[in-house]
Order: C-alpha cells, then sequence, then structure tokens
C-alpha cells in the first residue's frame, strides 16, 4: 500500500473567547444546560458584557469532562463539582512537588 | 486478519454465570477506579478503562452478550481469534461508547477483536445513512516558560483518521469491501499542522484548532483539535499564578546587610535591583511587571526571594574579618528563644 505522505496544513488558532452559542455548537451541548452548569457553579464564565456570556476555550475542555462524568460514572452535578474541584487540587498540588523536587 | 481474543468476564472480574445486576455493579466499580479524567496522565489507567468499557458495552448488552458466549468458554485470553464462519457481514448497533479522546485505538475506540465481532462502528452507521459531528482530539502540547511568555510556532503530528479516498468513505468498492480501508470508509494517517500559539497562555489553558479533529459521518463537519496547554518546570522560575513567577536569589552575608545593587535575571533580560539595608534571608521583593504575559493584560509581577549563601571556603582574609564581626557583634539571632 501506498504510504501517504503527510499534508502540511497551516493553522490558525480560533479566538480564546466563546459566546454561549459557541460553546453549545462546538460541544454539542444544549446552551440551557450549559446555563444551568454555570448557575451550579461548574463552568465560569470568563468575561460577561451585558448580557453575553464569554468563555475560555478551557471551558471546552472541562464540559466534555463533565458530560464524560455524568455518562461513564452516573455522577452528579453535586459529585462532579466534588471531582473537578478535587481534580484541580490535586493537579496543582502534584505540579507544585514536581517543582519541589527539581529545585532540590 | 487474525485478532487477540478478549475474555470479558475476566476484564470485569465477574463469572460468566453473573447476573446483570452483577456486570453493573463491577463495570461501575471499576469504571470509578480506572477513569481518564480521574487519572489523569496515566495511559495504562485509559487503557484499562477503554477495555472495561468494550466489555461493558458487549456483557450489558443481553444480545451481544448471547452472541459473545456463543464463542464458547475455551478461549484464552490473548489467543489468535478469528471469527467464525457467519459472522461476517453482521452488525449490531451500539451505543456510544468508548469515543474518549478519540486517539489510541480504532475509529471507534474499541479493540480489533470487538469490531470482528460486532463490526466496525463507523462502517456500520456510514451505511445507516447516519450524520454525526466528528469527535474532538484532545492532545497535550509542552511548552517552556519562554515560550509561553513570547509565544511561538509549534509543528505537531498527531495520528488522525480521515475519509478514504479510494472509496470516499463509503467502505465499499462495487460490491467488495474497499481494500484500502478495509471496509471502515476511514484511514488512519498522519497530520502536521503548523500551530501558533499567542503569547500569555499559561498552565491548563486550551487551544482550539476548529476543524482539525475527527472527520464528521455522512456531512456533518469535523470535530475540533484541542490543545492542553503544559508548561514545563524552568530551572530558575517556579510560576505562582497568572503572570506572577518567583525566583530565589542567592545573596552574600554582607550584600545583604550594608544594600546592594545587583543583576537578577528575569525571563525576558537582566534588570537592576535594589537590596535593601538589612535585608533577612527569605525576604521577598518584588519586581512590579517583569513576570510573565498574561493574555492581553500586559506581564505579571517577579517575586525576587533572598537566599543568603557564605562562600563555601573562605579565604584567610576572609575568615580573619569573620572573626573580627564576630567579636564586635552583640548581635544575638536566638534572642527570641530565650525564655
Amino acid at each position: 500500500m501506498r504510504k501517504p505522505r503527510a499534508p502540511l496544513t497551516l493553522s490558525r488558532t480560533e479566538p480564546e473567547q466563546l459566546t454561549l452559542d459557541g460553546l453549545a455548537a462546538c460541544t454539542g451541548v444544549h446552551p440551557a444546560l450549559i446555563t444551568y452548569f454555570v448557575g451550579y457553579g461548574l463552568l465560569k464564565p470568563s468575561a460577561r458584557t451585558g448580557t453575553q456570556w464569554f468563555f475560555d476555550t478551557a471551558c471546552i475542555a472541562r464540559l466534555r469532562m463533565i458530560e464524560r462524568l455524568r455518562r461513564d460514572l452516573g455522577a452528579n452535578l453535586a459529585g462532579i463539582a466534588v471531582i473537578l474541584d478535587l481534580l484541580a487540587r490535586l493537579t496543582s498540588l502534584q505540579r507544585e512537588v514536581d517543582q519541589w523536587r527539581r529545585r532540590s | 486478519m487474525a485478532v487477540k481474543f478478549q475474555d470479558y468476564y475476566e476484564v470485569l472480574g465477574v463469572p460468566r454465570t453473573a447476573t446483570e445486576d452483577d456486570i453493573k455493579k463491577a463495570y461501575r466499580k471499576l469504571a470509578r477506579k480506572f477513569h481518564p479524567d480521574v487519572n489523569p496522565g496515566d495511559t495504562t489507567a485509559e487503557e484499562q478503562f477503554k477495555d472495561i468499557g468494550e466489555a461493558y458495552a458487549v456483557l450489558s448488552d443481553p444480545d451481544k452478550r448471547k452472541r459473545y458466549d456463543q464463542l464458547g468458554e475455551n478461549w484464552k485470553a490473548g489467543a489468535d481469534f478469528t471469527p467464525p464462519p457467519g459472522w461476517e457481514g453482521v452488525h449490531v448497533e451500539y451505543g456510544d461508547f468508548g469515543d474518549l479522546f478519540g486517539a489510541g485505538r480504532g475509529a471507534g475506540g474499541f479493540s480489533d477483536f470487538f469490531e470482528s465481532l460486532f463490526g466496525a462502528r463507523r462502517g456500520a452507521r456510514a451505511g445507516a445513512g447516519f450524520a454525526m459531528r466528528g469527535q474532538d482530539i484532545e492532545a497535550a502540547l509542552e511548552l517552556s516558560l519562554e515560550e509561553a511568555h513570547y509565544g511561538t510556532t509549534r509543528t505537531i503530528t498527531l495520528q488522525t483518521t480521515a475519509v478514504c479516498s479510494t472509496c470516499n468513505g463509503s467502505g465499499m468498492q462495487g460490491k467488495q469491501p474497499c481494500t484500502t480501508c478495509r471496509g471502515t470508509g476511514v484511514v488512519t494517517r498522519p497530520k502536521t499542522l503548523d500551530v501558533t500559539i499567542p503569547a500569555g497562555v499559561r498552565h491548563g489553558s486550551v487551544i482550539r484548532l476548529a476543524g482539525q479533529g475527527e472527520p464528521g459521518t455522512g456531512n456533518a463537519p469535523a470535530g475540533d483539535l484541542l490543545l492542553h496547554i503544559q508548561l514545563r518546570p524552568h530551572p530558575l522560575f517556579h510560576v505562582l499564578g497568572e503572570g506572577d513567577v518567583e525566583l530565589e536569589l542567592p545573596v552574600a552575608p554582607w550584600e545583604a546587610a550594608l544594600g546592594a545593587k545587583v543583576r537578577v535575571p528575569t525571563i525576558e533580560s537582566a534588570v537592576d535591583m535594589t537590596i535593601p539595608e538589612g535585608a533577612q534571608g527569605g525576604q521577598r521583593l518584588r519586581l512590579r511587571g517583569q513576570g510573565v504575559q498574561r493574555r492581553g493584560r500586559g506581564r505579571g509581577d517577579q517575586y525576587v526571594r533572598l537566599k543568603l549563601v557564605n562562600p563555601p571556603t573562605l579565604t584567610d582574609s576572609e575568615r580573619v574579618l569573620f572573626a573580627q564581626l564576630a567579636a564586635a557583634s552583640r548581635f544575638d539571632p536566638r534572642e527570641l528563644m530565650k525564655r
């Protein structure tokens, strides 16, 4: 079989701020559900102008994680909030430990 | 094509006589333990989670479980497996499982063993005229602190699936399965992308490349590529918060005691800093606006933590001077400890 040559594509990075509809479009989660997640404190808009919310691209990954935890583990929103908080703490501590280890 | 037999009962740790309830319980327990989101960066957990998901996808469905059980009990996990005659062309619709992270296994995230039994997901879907947006690909991108500060361009190579050009994604050449993609309608191939990283990304930032993920089925758009930025630890600078860094600066005892002007490295270039008279070891000084770039909000601050260091070996004259100082000084560093 002919080995396909790797095409080189020049890529533009997308704007880092997404509107509610933009976030809904690229995650496939309904805007109303996202609004609900924001109300629950699972997602935090990085900025808002008037009634418009803006989300960081990191929210895409976070939203996907929320959906995975809901689907795979059957966790409820309170459980997911705890998982996300603990994971954030775990990763920042791990980073801290790594930094200190490198220093000493 | 010979594939390795997988013992789904063994994966879930249940006997072949287990009830649906037992299987569900075993799955829930293992899924919690090995979920990739709960074990960040652990690739063995991720693999295990996929195996568990695959096993559960088969055993939780009475129909599929029956078909799996028909294979008999004599198979050993890992043995070469060829589906018995009569399996070809039987496709079972199955749920939306195993689409975690896209990368790794074949298009559907299931093993070749699974696909030889129940058919490839994409093939089955494409045949049914199903349109679904392509999956997002998530990947980690490691940057140095300097690269995050100035912004950079990175060339990354990913294994992605693309619509097979021989059969245009149908999986068929006339009446035969397509030979290029073996009937799946997609081929895996490396894709190289030049990605511009803007200045001011931080650890945990996500960069989105729209439409660079897995291709969609039917006429649906492709998914996105999400790059998770990870900062490599820097030999000098310790990242504190957004844009703020800390540097440990060694100073001689006399520099701390008398005050001094010293050159301090920052992320961009060295700057002059004044150490105040009577500075203490561990004291933290701030260089405003000399930290790393933040997105659109200028630079953070650099903190300089003083570390008192003595000469490793003293020359004779240094020793004499220190002795004179010791004799002349009435300073008692342990005064507060006295009762």
